[in-house]
């Protein structure tokens, strides 16, 4: 079981980081899988070759007919297809880290640059903004400050690919044992293979409580495939959600964010428009849900609030009641030297304009948000 | 057995590394030490045991077997792992120096002693190489050790004190031959992995170095 440890760390910063569905696989891969192969499924096996008797004392004979019964164990064909089935979280889990990565070079550079202008005209006022700026990149590392990755854009399709390759190597695996072994074990192979003299009766070790594990662990990837699907749907449904709900609200109040959000345009352009989530309402880092009707005022908010920090991402207003909408930092404010650091209670004034978070309580706060 | 201190030492390397370095630490947790350790080694764990030759003479099978596997597949398989992750260890030093460095001297001697360049580059241009090297050289050694990859099911034996040429059967022959195809293509993957790096590494601070020569050019 200590093995598994390897996998268990690896996995543990991805359920930090999954929807609810994800989190829910997650758990039924560690403790119906691993936990159960590691503890249960790797004794009952343990003797499968040593206890493996055919009706013959021609040496060699035995072998042959459990190399031909078995040419892989169950057990080693459910480790390979646990590991298979983890690794497209693990990719998506190592393109998440990279883009934390970038975007923090990204701010720490800006503010680097930004200290360096402010230092050549000598201007300590600004030197002292510019370090707290500065601090503050380093700071916003999401996942080590609590903050969350927000899926969108490559992410999100990365995210989505995952799941599509991890319900194919799920399915893959299924139908393999089903090609190898059927469904049942039966207690008796009948072998006939060189060097045994004629059709020999070899019986199998335990068969009853080998099909025992054998019908959970079909049953426990029957529920996995389940569960990717399930998650895939609710990816799928939002998004579609979202996309009409944006094209029926093609209207003149998108105009004032287009026109804001212009100077942004470049940045706007590298990433695709996020699609609905409202699993993550209010979350620790003050993102927040902006329902649509609040979106002139929120806009308001935009220019009263100097504290607005660009996050990278394009405007968020106007996409539809769903959207965690990180603001993008109005046009004046990126000339100067930024804005500087959040207010103590930041993150509170922002949850108080939310209306949608009163419509969901369920999500947890450190679910991913989308 | 444990590769407990196999892994913290890898994490380490990780932090030092550039991205297709972290893949390569990703392969080799996932599907070379994780496989090893949890499929693997029970594969393998009774075969001296299990090998029956098709003889009553005592000593016949030990002799056969010492034959047939000087060094068992999965010993050999240990050894690269072993091998093979050493090298990084070359990075961490390395790093560890320039940090030794700077506080004894009491001053900051370096931008930032992880980043890979001047010194510690050519350590991690040298540590990529031995893991390239020291890999080709294992798959070359199982090739030569087994004659290629294949595992037979039957094997032909006539060593003293076996009387006559008899029959020795391997045991688990399929299933040991899927996971040293297993080894073989991960082992080639992390020999791209590292190729690519090596690459990639090459090629970035040699257009880093053309940049700085043109400027100073200019000037």
């Amino acid at each position: 079981m200590g093995e598994w440890s390897f996998l268990g760390d690896f996995l543990e910063k991805v359920h930090k980081h999954s929807t609810v569905v994800g989190k829910v696989w997650l758990t039924v891969l560690f403790i119906f899988r691993m936990l159960v192969l590691g503890t249960a499924a790797e004794s009952s096996w343990g003797d499968e070759q040593s206890d493996f008797m055919c009706d013959t004392q021609q040496p060699g004979c035995e072998n042959v007919c459990y190399d031909k019964a078995f040419p892989i164990s169950h057990v080693r064909f459910w480790v390979l297809q646990i590991i298979f089935v983890s690794t497209p979280s693990l990719v998506y889990m190592g393109h998440a880290m990279h883009t934390v990565r970038m975007e923090e070079k990204r701010k720490m550079k800006e503010a680097e640059l930004e200290a360096q202008e402010k230092k050549n005209a000598g201007d300590t006022y600004y030197q002292q903004k510019c370090s707290m700026v500065e601090k503050e990149a380093k700071l916003s590392g999401w996942d080590e400050a609590g903050g969350q990755i927000i899926l969108r854009g490559s992410l999100l399709n990365t995210y989505v690919y995952s799941i599509l390759i991890r319900t194919a190597m799920e399915v893959a695996f299924i139908v393999g044992q089903y090609i190898l072994y059927g469904i049942f074990l039966e207690t008796l192979y009948i072998c006939q293979r060189a060097p045994c003299p004629h059709p020999v009766n070899c019986y199998v070790s335990r068969p009853t409580e080998k099909n025992v594990f054998i019908v959970f662990m079909l049953a426990v990837a029957v529920l996995s495939l389940f569960l990717s699907l399930a998650e895939l749907y609710h990816l799928g449904w939002k998004k579609a959600k979202e996309r009409c709900s944006r094209s029926y609200k093609a209207s003149p109040s998108t105009a004032p964010g287009r026109l804001e959000s212009a100077p942004q345009a470049e940045r706007a352009q590298m990433y695709t428009p996020p699609p609905d989530f409202n699993q993550c309402l209010s979350s620790p880092n003050g993102k927040f849900i902006s329902p649509f009707s609040n979106k002139m005022a929120s806009q308001q908010n935009t220019a009263n609030f100097a504290t607005e920090r660009v996050h990278g991402q394009e405007d968020a207003a106007g996409e539809g009641p769903f959207i965690k909408s990180s603001y993008v930092e109005s046009p004046e404010v990126a000339s100067e030297c930024a804005a500087p650091a959040f207010p103590e209670n930041y993150f509170n004034e922002k949850r108080r304009f939310s209306k949608a978070s009163r419509a969901s309580s369920k999500a947890r706060s450190d679910d991913l948000s989308v | 057995m444990s590769w407990a201190f196999l892994r913290d030492l890898l994490s380490g390397v990780n932090k030092y590394s550039t991205g297709i370095g972290r893949i390569w630490v990703a392969v080799v947790f996932m599907f070379r030490l994780l496989v090893y350790v949890a499929a693997a080694e029970n594969i393998w764990k009774h075969e001296h045991d299990e090998f029956e030759c098709n003889i009553k003479q005592p000593g016949c099978e030990n002799v056969c077997f010492d034959h047939f596997f000087p060094v068992s597949h999965i010993r050999l398989w240990a050894l690269q792992l072993i091998m093979v992750s050493t090298p990084s260890l070359l990075v961490v030093f390395h790093v560890a120096y320039r940090e030794n460095r700077e506080k004894h001297h009491n001053q900051k001697l370096y931008r930032n002693p992880g980043k890979i360049d001047g010194g510690l580059l050519c350590t991690y241009l040298i540590s990529l190489i031995l893991k390239t090297g020291l890999e080709i050289a294992f798959l070359v050694l199982f090739y030569k050790l087994y004659n290629g990859f294949r595992i037979p099911r039957l094997v032909k034996c006539d060593i003293k004190p076996c009387p006559n040429t008899v029959d020795c059967y391997i045991s688990k022959p399929t299933e040991k031959m899927i996971f040293l195809y297993f080894l073989v293509a991960t082992s080639c993957l992390c020999i791209v992995l590292n190729l690519s790096e090596l690459s990639y590494l090459i090629f970035k601070y040699s257009i880093k170095c053309y940049l700085k020569r043109h400027m100073k050019k200019q000037q």
